[in-house]
């Protein structure tokens, strides 16, 4: 990508980053889980998690704050994962979930699915949302593909093909929701992108997801190095580039699907994170990625504990947070790579 | 007869022991199922007005309630603000702060079944919660509620006699209204949209019940919806009867440039009544009643003669 392989950065570098960023998490999610509407002492707080405390600081602590907190982590760091792999595979910046058809392919057919089917068990919503991570990107394929040449997937129409998409599908996902019965826009809400209300049940949904697709992000690395090189030196590598661009991505846009069933389209965090990384560790993804998870779970953590109490006990949505800092980042890059 | 057959006796003990439980439990029907109380409670946390005028008509002071005024909530209705000054405020209705009801410690939330559909099983963890249609209720479903609320906070003899008072002003007031007067289009402007509420929502069904024919049904189950200056010009109602916030300035003020607004018969022959939105659409309690069916009376909107320059759309 644009960050050349360069000397300054070191497998120690990426070790030291990492390492800074996982304390980091670890003292902010100690901090979320004492910060809240309601104050909590400190003492309470630590009481609670081992076990004792009174009642109410349980409840608070272990039944509203570690979803919470367990939610956002997650949820960062798969859409952080996710953009970190789609921007390997497609080698655009301006790749992310939320920018090629994925996020927008989710949230439509998770409201045609609550729509369909309102009594549906929860567990349903997640494959809904990646039936439609794949429907939404699966389109975006189909109408980039040179049909002509033998190129397969050329990277720019991809990107731009994949912001038409997603404006449609968000609009196809207005008019159903315009359509819909009185009540199912309010069920949406999580969709806008928030981690308000997320409880044990919703951290449970996520979690199977998280355990099997981010190490498998993680021993993409390698392939994702090789595909970054361009599609005949991949091939000359003996890369078969077309399965493993394929397998990236169907990790990418799962990563996505399952993101958004849990904090609905967080804004801009998979575009962000590893931007991030490849600034701190450099583009080698054995150390981008790790470094982006991390990232990514750190900002979402960040801006749901800010969003909770910036006007106690109002709630900003951590998505609104997310995207103050995202958008201009990406006009940023916009107009640098303009 | 010496001794009672066994069999009597079983029956005896068994009636008594239904009597006793059903005396002693409470159940209440709601949107999402039956709420089941061993007693009737005293810490109530309510998340929507309705629910607060109907807690204090009973003499309930709620210990929290959805009372913020940021995030597109307004607060307290006027006619319920010196009331409702000193009871903790949840944070808004679309997203109370969970943190801040389970630290109120409630014994029951009242929950709206539209508005707060999505977080009826995490309200349900904090404490016993009732999911009530208010938002979306007419005026029969909400004296139903204020019944079951009476019965769920112990005060069920003062919510039948709130609903009886009501009921008596409503017929008294019925007396009064214009027999055979054309029927009448209700709508909430806001500064974006026109809201039209059918007969079936809690302000249109209420006109009603005073004796007024609503023009408008629900659309499919939409109880209210939106409508543009175009479709109320296909309606052309003679009677127009609007919501407007005073600190607001309502979609129907542009809409007055409109030669199309001027043409409405309504708008021709002065039958435009205007109400404060928050008394009237927000409220939605006995309280709220009392003052509606007074105002409706003021503003001789049951007469349908013009109304006075308080009630008049032309400030």
């Amino acid at each position: 990508m644009t960050v050349p392989f360069s000397p300054r950065f070191t497998s120690a570098r990426a070790l030291l980053v990492a390492g800074i960023l996982a304390t980091l998490t670890m003292l902010l999610s100690v901090l979320a889980l004492g910060l809240g509407a309601v104050a909590t002492p400190a003492a309470q707080v630590w009481a609670a998690l081992w076990g004792g405390g009174d009642s109410l600081t349980r409840q608070l602590v272990l039944e509203l704050r570690l979803p919470r907190v367990g939610v956002s982590l997650l949820c960062g760091a798969m859409f952080a994962a996710s953009g970190a792999v789609m921007q390997g595979v497609i080698r655009n910046p301006l790749a992310s979930p939320d920018l090629i058809g994925v996020g927008a392919g989710a949230g439509l057919a998770a409201t045609v699915f609550l729509l369909a089917w309102p009594a549906a068990p929860p567990g349903g919503l997640p494959w809904a949302a990646l039936a439609g991570a794949w429907g939404g990107f699966g389109l975006v394929l189909l109408l980039s593909r040179d049909w002509g040449g033998a190129d397969g997937l050329p990277p720019v129409r991809l990107a731009l093909v994949g912001v038409a998409v997603s404006a449609a599908l968000g609009a196809v996902q207005h008019l159903v929701l315009v359509r819909a019965p009185d009540g199912l826009g309010s069920a949406l809400t999580f969709l806008t992108g928030t981690v308000y209300g997320a409880d044990a049940e919703r951290l449970w949904r996520v979690l199977p997801w998280a355990l099997v697709l981010l190490p498998a992000s993680l021993l993409l690395s390698r392939t994702l190095d090789v595909l970054n090189l361009g599609e005949d030196l991949a091939t000359g590598l003996g890369t078969r580039v077309n399965p493993a661009r394929l397998l990236s991505l169907g990790v990418g846009v799962a990563l996505a699907g399952a993101a958004v069933t849990g904090a609905g389209l967080l804004g801009f965090v998979g575009l962000l994170a590893p931007h991030l990384a490849r600034l701190l560790v450099g583009a080698k993804h054995a150390r981008t990625l790790p470094v982006s998870l991390l990232l990514g779970a750190l900002l979402v953590l960040a801006a749901d504990t800010l969003g909770r109490t910036l006007l106690p006990p109002l709630e900003v949505p951590a998505g609104l947070l997310t995207t103050l800092v995202g958008a201009p980042y990406f006009l940023y890059l916009l107009r640098r790579s303009a | 007869m010496k001794s009672r057959s066994p069999l009597k006796t079983t029956l005896l003990t068994l009636s008594a022991l239904a009597l006793l439980s059903s005396a002693l439990a409470l159940t209440v029907k709601h949107g999402r199922g039956t709420l089941e109380l061993a007693a009737p409670v005293k810490r109530v946390v309510e998340l929507e007005y309705s629910f607060l005028d109907t807690l204090l008509a009973l003499g309930i002071t709620p210990v929290g309630g959805a009372l913020g005024t940021q995030g597109g909530d307004r607060g307290a209705p006027p006619y319920l603000r010196a009331r409702t000054a000193n009871i903790p405020a949840t944070g808004s209705r679309a997203q109370p702060s969970l943190e801040t009801i389970a630290a109120l410690r409630p014994q029951l939330i009242l929950a709206d079944a539209f508005v707060q559909g999505e977080i009826y099983p995490q309200l349900a963890k904090l404490a016993p919660t009732a999911a009530f249609q208010s938002r979306r209720g007419s005026l029969d479903d909400l004296n139903a509620q204020t019944l079951a609320i009476g019965r769920l906070v112990g005060r069920e003899a003062a919510a039948k006699q709130v609903l009886a008072d009501q009921q008596g002003l409503i017929l008294k007031a019925r007396t009064l209204a214009k027999k055979n007067a054309p029927p009448f289009v209700a709508a909430v402007a806001t500064p974006l949209s026109l809201t039209v509420h059918t007969d079936q929502s809690f302000v249109g069904s209420f006109l009603e019940g005073l004796g007024r024919r609503n023009a408008l049904s629900p659309k499919g189950d939409q109880t209210q919806y939106e409508l543009s200056l175009e479709g109320l010009v296909a309606l052309n109602p003679q009677i127009l009867v609007l919501f407007t916030a005073p600190d607001e300035t309502p979609i129907t003020e542009q809409w007055k440039e409109s030669p199309l607004w001027q043409k409405l018969s309504a708008v021709q022959l002065g039958r435009v009544y205007v109400f404060d939105r928050d008394n009237w659409t927000r409220g939605r309690g006995p309280l709220a009643l009392k003052l509606m069916v007074a105002q409706a009376i003021e503003s001789r909107l049951l007469v349908a003669a013009a109304p006075p320059a308080a009630y008049s759309d032309k400030k």
